[in-house]
């Protein structure tokens, strides 16, 4: 028999709340959620159910109330702040919606950006950079500046820089938003491909319904809960689920 | 890091233009409105700084600065030779006369007699000619800037030649043949200075009862300095200071009268402001607008000391090339004012430099403070 593998994330009980008394707002009421290792999740549900600060938390970019929330076995809530940055340096890969490129920098430069971070000399995170690249496809364009790449391509950048320094966990807030649908599916397509070949977890969040079939697993959230799948919803294909079933949390 | 922080810098190009403009502006006005006062200051003491072998100066208890000499009578010589501790004691003559220059044009000239046999009191450095030279008949030594520019002559063919040796002037009717153009420093009012003996300065001034315009003195090897010339005002009942002293009463003088320090005071400090505001802004619209890219740093990693880091970098870039324009300028200024000596001593360079780099780190620190406050979760905004 073997043991079950440690979770990439384990929230229990986990609020947010922002302001006091009258004015409070509960951005999240009690969350219960696990991701696996190699699991691409995503998290769907309505503009403001809470998606977005659930992954900040879980990122280590913004304080959760109360509750219990690991990433990696680390305590999140109780992580001292000064230790926060190279947590998410060490583990934690971003994907946004805006893509968030610098204009300054080249395609290669932005996919160097974590590893400059992390103390690369340029000339070797250059080269890291140039391989990652040929992994999404864009070899031709190391040297082009974002304003010269398409909308799917910047995004492509953008998640080379976020499998830049082999996280553990890739958090991808909304990666399709800006993008058409055939654009997005490439995307999403090319993310599962390298969370799978890579074997690291993925969290997306999303609304985009087109994409959900890219998923391993799929959560709701509604009004600051887990909540189950409304009927209808297309659901992961068999394709793309390569994990055992993993209860999702009530 | 650096290389983001740099890139990202060059990127924003018409923003480091606006910023190095303003730093420029700032170094340019910090740099050469105090040069160009400390230039005239320096003017006030410059005659005695070319007489460089006494340590004392004797004068009339009344002279409040170097050109302001009272005829002192012939006899205060030996009262001060005889003052215990004096090594020896020469006579410096100095007057206003009008010189004739070999085209007929006439200028208002600085005329000093040095003592006949020793020469004490000629300028130390010579552009032609030797300090010797002046022990001929009718010698006598221009300075430098008298004999390029009031002292220049204009040829028939329209153009101007400066002072040389070998040139004739008159001076009260009398001949007086240029030997030798002295490397002196420019006097306040740009006269020209014209040196000669004190015998013949005498003879080619008008008449007068008392001449001596002041009493050099060299005190004894080991001799405190200070002490001998309160042991010469004590006994000879006259004023007499070291030459530092002197320097330091005329400079002050002209401070105090003049209003000099103030007017070009002001002049420094809205350089500063002006410098300061146009780069601060700029600086700081130049961090607003890429407070995405920080956040996306400080979500990705970076720590405060990094980002810290960039800001400080970018801050002392645009502050070098502000720096190097504004005091490249300055010195494009000096050059091209070559009537007006303007020197950029290193103190005066290491003050522009403060004012630059107090500049920028007011800059940074408002920008630094937007950047360690912002919250990484604004990167999951649209």
């Amino acid at each position: 028999m073997t043991s079950a593998p440690t979770p990439v994330v384990e929230c229990r009980g986990l609020t947010k709340v922002y302001g006091q008394g009258d004015t409070a707002v509960h951005a999240l009421r009690g969350v219960d959620l696990v991701v696996q290792p190699g699991e691409l999740l995503m998290l769907v549900g309505p503009s403001g159910c809470g998606k977005t600060t659930l992954i900040s938390i879980i990122a280590s970019v913004l304080d959760g109330t109360e509750g219990v929330c690991r990433v990696l076995g680390h305590d999140i809530l109780h992580m001292r702040e000064r230790d926060k940055p190279a947590f998410r340096l060490q583990h934690l890969g971003f994907c946004f919606q805006a893509f968030n490129l610098n204009p300054c920098l080249s395609a290669a430069e932005n996919v160097a950006v974590p590893l400059l971070i992390g103390g690369w000399r340029y000339g070797r995170a250059l080269a890291r950079s140039r391989e990652l690249l040929d992994q999404v496809g864009l070899a031709d364009k190391v040297d082009a500046m974002p304003e010269q790449l398409s909308g799917g391509q910047q995004q492509r950048v953008a998640i080379a820089r976020a499998f830049a320094q082999e996280p553990d966990l890739i958090v991808c807030d909304e990666p399709t938003s800006a993008l058409d649908s055939t654009t997005g599916e490439k995307v999403l397509g090319l993310i599962r491909d390298m969370t799978h070949s890579t074997h690291r977890s993925v969290i997306v969040v999303t609304h985009d319904a087109r994409i959900f079939r890219f998923a391993d697993r799929i959560v709701a959230m509604e009004d600051g809960r887990i909540v189950p799948l409304p009927p209808g919803t297309p659901g992961p294909t068999p394709a793309a689920s390569h994990l055992t079933a993993v209860a999702a949390p009530s | 890091m650096l290389v983001i922080a740099l890139k990202t810098l060059f990127g924003h190009r018409i923003k480091v233009i606006g910023m190095v403009i303003g730093l420029a502006v700032a170094s340019l006005m910090m740099t050469q409105q105090p040069a160009t006062m400390l230039s005239i200051l320096g003017r006030t003491y410059s005659f005695i700084e070319d007489v460089s072998q006494p340590d004392i100066w004797v004068m009339d208890p009344m002279v409040k600065f170097v050109d302001d000499a009272k005829p002192l009578a012939d006899s205060k010589l030996g009262l001060v030779r005889s003052v215990q501790g004096v090594a020896w004691a020469v006579p410096i003559y100095r007057t206003s006369t009008a010189a004739r220059l070999p085209d007929g044009n006439t200028a208002q000239s600085l005329l000093v007699g040095v003592d006949d046999a020793s020469l004490i009191g000629a300028p130390g450095a010579m552009i032609s000619g030797r300090t010797d030279d002046l022990h001929r008949t009718d010698a006598v030594f221009v300075n430098d800037e008298g004999a390029r520019l009031r002292f220049s002559q204009k040829l028939p063919d329209g153009t101007e030649r400066p002072l040389r040796v070998g040139d004739i002037l008159e001076l009260n009717e009398r001949r007086a043949e240029v030997v030798g153009i002295a490397k002196t420093g420019a006097t306040f009012s740009s006269q020209p200075v014209i040196y000669t003996t004190y015998t013949r300065a005498r003879g080619y001034a008008l008449p007068q009862r008392k001449t001596m315009s002041f009493v050099l003195a060299k005190a004894k090897p080991g001799e405190d300095v200070e002490g001998l010339a309160k042991r010469i005002r004590d006994e000879t009942g006259l004023a007499a200071y070291s030459a530092e002293a002197f320097k330091e009463m005329s400079l002050w003088y002209f401070i105090r009268n003049t209003g000099i320090l103030i007017n070009f005071g002001m002049v420094t400090l809205v350089g500063f402001i002006v410098g300061a505001v146009v780069s601060g802004i700029m600086f700081f619209n130049f961090t607003q607008d890429n407070l995405r890219h920080f956040a996306v740093l400080k979500a990705i990693g970076a720590s405060p000391r990094q980002l810290l880091g960039m800001v400080l970098l970018q801050s002392f870039i645009v502050g070098v090339i502000g720096y190097g324009i504004g005091v490249g300028l300055a010195s494009g200024m000096a050059l091209i004012s070559s009537t007006f000596q303007i020197k950029f001593t290193p103190a005066l360079l290491a003050f522009s430099a403060g004012g630059v780099i107090l500049i920028c780190i007011l800059s940074s620190v408002i920008s630094v403070l937007k950047v360690l406050r912002l919250e990484p979760a604004a990167v999951f905004k649209a």
